[in-house]
């Protein structure tokens, strides 16, 4: 099962931002991806979530669109871009719940080959203080991947 | 007669060809403001483990 991505995408000059529009049930959404610099170097927060009024953005927005695999196929066209500039730079990300953790863990899982080709994927798992290689069905609780070649 | 079946061949998502617009205003925005919680929370769980993979 694989999903094409948005083909519009937007980005800052520094490609700390990404954004691009959700088209389905509900109209047009626009999604944003930001890239955070965490306190441990080298080391990247990927946050996502929706632009509502306002320009508000709202990690927790449910928009119910119809395209989710094709949104999270986004995202993960934005990380490939991002981590084309940056190859050095770790990602780290989690789902601004437990649902959308596991929904994540479902996607790098069906597209894990080739997913797999360009990046090391790492997972935390509760009880644990030191990432392990991603194996499928791995209760996670954050993701953490980097190119693998650069 | 020679039959033709057109077979598509997903390119993946990786690999998929997108457009990509540098817009200026969005280099405008102050990230840091954006989800401190989230931020936080991702330091937290950084400052549990050990240490990156090798």
């Amino acid at each position: 099962m694989r999903h094409e991505p948005y083909t519009n995408l937007k980005a800052s000059e520094d490609f700390q931002v990404f954004e691009f529009e959700s088209v389905g049930l509900h109209g047009a959404i626009r999604k944003r991806i930001i890239f955070l610099p965490t306190k441990k170097s080298g080391v990247y927060s990927l946050v996502f979530g929706d632009i509502g009024e306002n320009s508000a953005f709202d990690i927790y927005a449910t928009s119910d669109n119809g395209d989710h695999n094709k949104v999270l196929a986004t995202v993960a066209k934005a990380v490939e871009i991002y981590t084309s500039r940056y190859p050095k730079r770790w990602i780290h990300f989690s789902g601004s719940t437990r649902e959308r953790t596991r929904l994540y863990r479902m996607a790098i899982s069906i597209n894990l080959g080739e997913l797999s080709e360009k990046f090391e994927i790492y997972a935390e798992v509760s009880g644990r203080n030191e990432f392990q290689a991603f194996k499928k069905s791995m209760p996670v609780e954050a993701f953490l991947i980097r190119r693998k070649k650069f | 007669m020679i039959m033709k079946k057109r077979i598509r061949i997903s390119k993946g998502i990786l690999n998929a060809k997108v457009t990509l617009t540098i817009d200026k205003e969005l280099s405008k925005i102050d990230v840091k403001t954006l989800a401190p919680e989230k931020l936080a929370e991702a330091n937290r769980r950084l400052d549990r483990m050990k240490s990156l993979p090798k």
